[in-house]
């Protein structure tokens, strides 16, 4: 098929509705994604193609969703998980981080867990505190486990595929935010993307920004800002938290010697904290300035939607960040 | 200036004072014992960085301190820049004498550290800035937050010396990767030597001179001298000893070979260094390390070997001392059974020149009208014209050349 601009949502469904043609073992689970195609319509049409063993509706029950994709893993399927808001999270985390992420490693690697689980979420939609969480700094620290963030149709369509041909356990990190964000794919071709491995989505020399998800596109007008102050800042999307792979972003800090992460979580434990440790250890020599980093306040997203606007990142207040540096 | 606690293998992260060696107010030159510290391997004995003079002991005996922790405050001792305007070092107890990190920090932020007496804060790019182009950070002014000088600080000063701005740090040339390669980083040695080969190249104006020499005396002195410096001294001599001995002789003929160019507070100055000091370039997976043999002047070959192995051993096993990174005026670099017949190699930043040293083969030469053949190698000696002209890069050659074919080679 050709190339064609699709949005992030149509991205997530043409990759799965591909992978569900491809093996017959793939199903997917969740709550609301039967007929009506799930409450961000993420699995439209899936129902109708594949019908209700494959495409099954869950009680409101994660804990029990989530765990029965472990027993269908270690049974010989592949099965899809998805949570309606990555704050649901909290429900299933036990069946994560004791039961999905260590099966592989307890049982010697006799069993494998080729397992997705795909979390929806993301603040700036006025769903207030329990539904606008994005998540990754819960699992973050938790080996067993792969965690990606795609900030783009194309990295939505060729993680998904990827990581359902993975045979370990990946989590998606996937924004509502982004759902209507359009972008060029190649769908119905092989085109699989890494599951490690951040990539620069715009080059610069002054100060080195890295973002995820919907940070992503507030980094890049962050630096259209600093463009015009003479600035040129490089953007780089993170894509890949766990096995985090910082060394291009080291690269890229060689050269700026200045580095700024933003993410919509709270600062404390975030994956900002770990690019920052990482590369210090490899670029100490090169940093001409503290790394900063730009996050949520330390308190829970607050529904009255101008302090939800006040809280999270602006391009303002990211370019605000990098000034502060060079 | 600060005596800290320096990094002395490369596990160690804290030392304690055994024992001072020296009092305060005592003179000391430079590279005499000061201090004996025990680390996590073994008591160590902490030379004096420079001809100092001890002013006051910061951390007395049974003192543990971390790397970069402050063990006394020292004084140049022919400079009397410090002394003149304090009252002469007296000697004093330690815990009295020396100044807490609080009165430190009570100095004005922003006034050049060199008033003070405060640490200068630096950032890490631009504390490695200021130590490739020979500035004193002490007497910048930091335009960054609580008078951090930044890079831009350091790059103002070395245009205000006169220097040229360095070829912009920020903007490497860099490769594109075809969509099939691995792109990963890279390790900190091979980065390390990417970095000093690059600032040689842009910085030390060097040419090469070339000679093939026969090796046939060292073949007959390692048959007939090998087994008995062996059984003296535990090591039998390689090639490689015996082209420092030939070195070491040379240079102690032609002391201009040694000497080395460094700036002081912006302007050249010669350095005569008083003892041979040679540098081996001694070849590891990812990359290379240089350690510095000492004082190689009038030293047996069992001597050399040992030095030269205890180094080498040194450098694999990752423990260098704090003495295999003094400076050195010339290396050594020997290619030894590798595949090159000749080669040039480039000089280590802080050097004058260095050896490099193909593989032994057999040649046709013509000799007093008759053709034989011999076994020799190539040897290639770069040079920093700053510092050493053709006349007098040919003149160590052609002695060192000599010295090789025809030793005198003994046991000694």
């Amino acid at each position: 098929m050709a190339v064609q601009e699709i949005t992030y949502r149509e991205a997530i469904v043409a990759a799965l509705t591909e992978e569900m043609r491809r093996d017959p073992k793939t199903l997917i689970m969740g709550e609301d994604i039967g007929p009506s195609g799930g409450p961000f319509k993420t699995c439209q049409g899936l129902y109708e193609e594949f019908g209700a063993a494959r495409v099954r509706d869950t009680p409101i029950a994660e804990t029990g969703f989530v765990g029965a994709a472990l027993g269908l893993a270690l049974t010989g399927y592949r099965p899809i998980a998805e949570i309606m808001f990555s704050d649901f999270l909290g429900v299933c985390f036990d069946q994560i981080v004791n039961g999905i992420a260590k099966h592989r490693f307890m049982s010697g690697a006799q069993s494998t867990v080729p397992l997705v689980i795909r979390a929806i979420g993301g603040g700036g939609l006025r769903f207030g505190a329990q539904h606008s969480q994005t998540g990754e700094s819960w699992v973050l620290s938790v080996p067993g486990l792969k965690i990606v963030c795609p900030s783009s149709p194309a990295e939505a369509y060729g993680m998904l595929k990827s990581a359902i041909r993975d045979d370990n356990p990946v989590l998606i990190f996937e924004h509502k935010g982004l759902l209507s964000s359009k972008g060029e794919v190649e769908t119905g071709a092989e085109r699989l993307l890494p599951l490690t491995g951040s990539r620069v989505l715009r080059p610069g020399t002054d100060a080195t920004i890295v973002a995820s998800l919907a940070m992503v596109p507030r980094a890049l007008g962050a630096a259209d800002l600093l463009q015009a102050d003479g600035i040129a800042a490089e953007v780089i999307d993170i894509r890949a938290l766990r096995p985090m792979d910082t060394s291009a972003i080291a690269e890229s800090v060689r050269k700026t010697s200045i580095l700024v992460t933003v993410e919509e979580q709270t600062q404390v434990g975030g994956w900002g904290a770990e690019v920052v440790a990482q590369v210090t250890q490899q670029a100490f020599d090169y940093l001409d300035a503290p790394p900063a980093r730009v996050t949520l306040p330390e308190y829970p997203l607050p529904f009255s939607p101008p302090l939800e606007d006040a809280a999270l990142p602006t391009p303002e207040s990211i370019a605000a960040a990098v000034k502060a540096l060079v | 200036m600060d005596f800290l606690v320096p990094k002395l293998s490369a596990t160690m992260e804290s030392a304690t004072v055994l024992r001072w060696l020296k009092q305060p107010g005592q003179s000391v030159r430079m590279g005499e014992a000061l201090v004996e510290l025990e680390t996590d391997k073994a008591a160590i004995e902490v030379e004096a960085p420079a001809d100092v003079t001890l002013a006051a002991i910061v951390a007395p005996e049974g003192t543990k301190l971390p790397i970069g922790g402050t063990l006394a405050r020292l004084e140049p001792a022919s400079g009397a820049v410090l002394a003149a305007s304090a009252p002469a070092a007296k000697p004093a107890t330690p815990s009295k004498s020396a100044p807490t990190p609080a009165a430190q920090r009570a100095a004005p932020a922003a006034a050049p550290a060199a008033q003070t007496g405060a640490r200068q804060l630096a950032s890490p790019l631009a504390r490695r800035l200021a130590g490739t182009h020979g500035i004193d950070l002490a007497r910048l002014s930091g335009s960054g937050p609580r008078g951090r000088v930044r890079k831009r600080d350091v790059l103002a000063a070395v245009e205000a010396r006169g220097g040229t701005r360095p070829a912009a740090p920020a903007a490497p040339v860099t490769a594109r990767a075809p969509a099939s390669a691995i792109v990963e980083g890279f390790s900190a040695m091979r980065l390390g030597v990417a970095e000093t080969v690059a600032l040689s190249r842009r910085t030390i104006p060097s040419f090469s001179l070339d000679r093939w020499v026969e090796t046939g005396a060292i073949e007959h002195a390692r048959i007939a001298f090998g087994p008995g410096i062996e059984r003296a001294s535990g090591v039998r001599p390689t090639v490689t000893d015996y082209l420092l001995q030939a070195m070491a002789d040379s240079l102690r003929a032609q002391p201009a070979m040694l000497d080395l160019w460094t700036e002081v507070e912006g302007r050249p100055r010669r350095v005569s260094p008083a003892t041979i000091d040679i540098g081996l370039v001694v070849a590891l997976e990812e990359g290379m390390m240089i350690p510095v043999l000492r004082d190689l002047g009038g030293k047996s070959l069992g001597e050399i070997a040992r030095l030269r192995r205890d180094a080498v051993q040194r450098v694999r096993a990752g423990r260098l001392l704090a003495s295999d990174s003094a400076p050195a005026s010339i290396a050594l670099s020997n290619l030894g059974r590798g595949g090159a017949d000749r080669f040039d190699a480039i000089i280590n930043p802080g050097q004058a020149s260095i050896l490099a040293v193909g593989r032994e083969h057999e040649r046709v030469i013509a000799r007093g009208g008759a053709i034989l053949v011999a076994k020799g190698f190539h040897i290639t000696l770069s040079v920093d014209h700053r510092l050493i002209d053709g006349v007098r890069g040919a003149a160590f050659l052609g002695a060192l050349a000599e010295r090789i074919e025809f030793g005198p080679w003994t046991a000694e």
